[in-house]
């Protein structure tokens, strides 16, 4: 699903973010990828995303080398994966419905699509009730549904987590993890970077540990590994 | 593209011209300005464009004769023209048969000519035909040397005095409206631009799902398209509806001078306008979105 084949990425003010990383993500796996702020999760998130380029290396997602796509076909690689942010970045002035249906509005997907799959997946992650609401009248987790809702409601391949749960309490986080864990068993593969502890040594999944650039450890049915 | 993605952009886009609807406002005022000025001056050519052509025809010079000149000297002057290479005919008019000509023309008015039998203000002349337009250039200075003659009047010199006003009204025309088409671009890339930078936000959403560029780009050049229209729209509206009074009162008051009818001048102004007003529009949006919009 993933192959990462000795990327490197050094920023413009020199700072080598990764050096020479190799990992494979099968299909339907659940991996954590944790480390120290400033250890290059980020980086990686962001070249898996299109956002950054690599210096050297392939990226392979999906069998389609990733790493030479055309500016133009960027938009058509993003919808095969979805992406939730610690922050929700929920549109504050459309509702819930609104804020899903915007995701499939953009794909250009057909009105009866639209009308039937939304209210699938608002039902899926617990909120079919709350649909007409606004962002700003729910609960942190609330909201993190409704932005993991929005980033599985065109069925991607992969969904990408940065640090989904880092803005809420433990018993949320238990939650959306559990939700997530859920959208995974469904097929979907998950790429989740973290400092929860409890939930990774909790969820025994595979656990990639990067520091300084480098992977420092792969493990299945890891642990977090670091004091916090 | 999907009829919903296309009610999906207007939708957007009529949103983002009522939120910022004071630099819509402005931005549709300044087009608006543009156009009018246009508009005035199209209105002036084609009038301007009418009576010259109409004055042309005239290939007529009248040679205003000093009130002194005798009978005598008045039979020598005319021989004296009809020798001059392109002359057709002369026609002599007295004092008398001007003023007559004059009460004519002011018809029921005519009680302002009274009194002035007396002591007539107005020259005899003589009235040349000539044998085509460019011989008159040739005509008349030759006329004006003759003794006698106190000034020569022809229809060239009529069309090249309108010609002259036409240039100089078209030259400071173009320079208003550059300036203020720039000012109306400038104001509907900024007002994109507000739009771009309130919706920042919605826009990196929009790229992490997948938007296109263009899908992305549509609702922004849609917003500065609807500017222009408008703007474009209310100046076909003010020109024509000013310009169908002002030829109505003209025909009422002054009866011999009429505009070029409505019907036959402005009545194209409003699609004409809008498509302008809509291209500055575009232009305008275009400008934001590669500015501001790197997508």
């Amino acid at each position: 699903m993933i192959e990462l084949k000795n990327v490197s990425k050094v920023y413009k003010n020199n700072h080598i973010a990764l050096s020479n990383v190799n990992f494979k993500v099968q299909k339907g796996e659940f991996v954590f990828l944790v480390g120290p702020s400033g250890a290059g999760k980020s980086t990686i998130l962001k070249l898996l995303m299109k956002e950054i380029e690599p210096t050297s290396g392939d990226i392979v997602v999906n069998n389609v080398n990733i790493t030479n796509l055309k500016r133009k076909e960027i938009p058509y690689y993003r919808r095969s994966i979805g992406v939730v942010f610690q922050d929700f970045r929920l549109l504050p002035d459309k509702t819930v419905y609104e804020n899903v249906e915007f995701a499939m509005q953009i794909v250009e997907a057909s009105h009866k699509d639209i009308k039937k799959r939304v209210p699938q997946v608002l039902d899926m992650v617990g909120l079919y009730s709350k649909q007409k609401n606004y962002p700003h009248q729910l609960s942190g987790g609330e909201q993190q549904r409704v932005a993991i809702a929005r980033a599985i409601v065109n069925n991607p391949k992969l969904l990408i987590c940065d640090e989904p749960t880092g803005n809420l309490d433990p018993d949320t986080a238990q939650e959306i993890m559990s939700l997530i864990n859920d959208i995974n068993k469904s097929g979907t593969t998950v790429l989740m970077v973290t400092h929860a502890k409890d939930l990774v040594d909790r969820m025994k999944k595979r656990v990639i540990a990067i520091e300084k650039g480098v992977i420092v450890r792969d493990q299945q049915r890891g642990v977090y590994g670091y004091e916090d | 593209m999907r009829i919903n993605t296309i009610k999906y952009y207007i939708k957007e886009s009529l949103k983002s011209v009522y939120r910022n609807r004071i630099m819509s406002l402005a931005s549709i005022t300044t087009v608006a300005a543009t156009l009018f000025i246009l508009g005035v001056f199209m209105a002036l050519a084609i009038n301007v464009n009418r009576f010259a052509a109409n004055v042309e025809d005239m290939i007529e010079i009248t040679a205003f004769l000093k009130d002194d000149v005798t009978t005598l000297k008045q039979q020598e002057l005319e021989r004296q023209i009809r020798e001059i290479q392109g002359v057709v005919s002369v026609e002599y008019e007295s004092k008398e048969k001007a003023l007559e000509k004059f009460k004519e023309q002011l018809g029921e008015n005519k009680d302002l000519a009274k009194g002035l039998e007396e002591s007539n203000p107005l020259p005899a002349s003589f009235i040349i035909k000539v044998d085509s337009p460019d011989s008159v250039e040739y005509v008349s200075p030759r006329i004006a040397q003759l003794e006698g003659v106190l000034k020569v009047k022809d229809a060239k010199k009529t069309v090249q005095t309108i010609g002259k006003l036409v240039k100089i009204v078209r030259y400071s025309s173009t320079v208003l409206m550059i300036i203020l088409g720039t000012i109306s671009i400038f104001l509907i890339s900024n007002t994109i631009k507000l739009t771009v930078f309130a919706r920042k936000r919605e826009i990196s959403i929009m790229k992490y799902i997948g938007a296109t560029d263009w899908f992305i780009r549509w609702p922004f050049i849609l917003e500065g398209l609807l500017l222009g229209l408008i703007g474009g729209f209310i100046a076909a509206l003010i020109v024509e509806n000013a310009y169908t009074y002002a030829a109505n009162a003209i025909k009422h008051n002054i009866m011999i001078f009429t505009l070029v009818p409505p019907q036959e001048a402005v009545k194209q102004f409003w699609w004409q306008f809008s498509l302008l007003g809509t291209l500055i529009g575009g232009f305008g949006s275009y400008i934001s979105i590669r500015r501001f919009l790197s997508v």
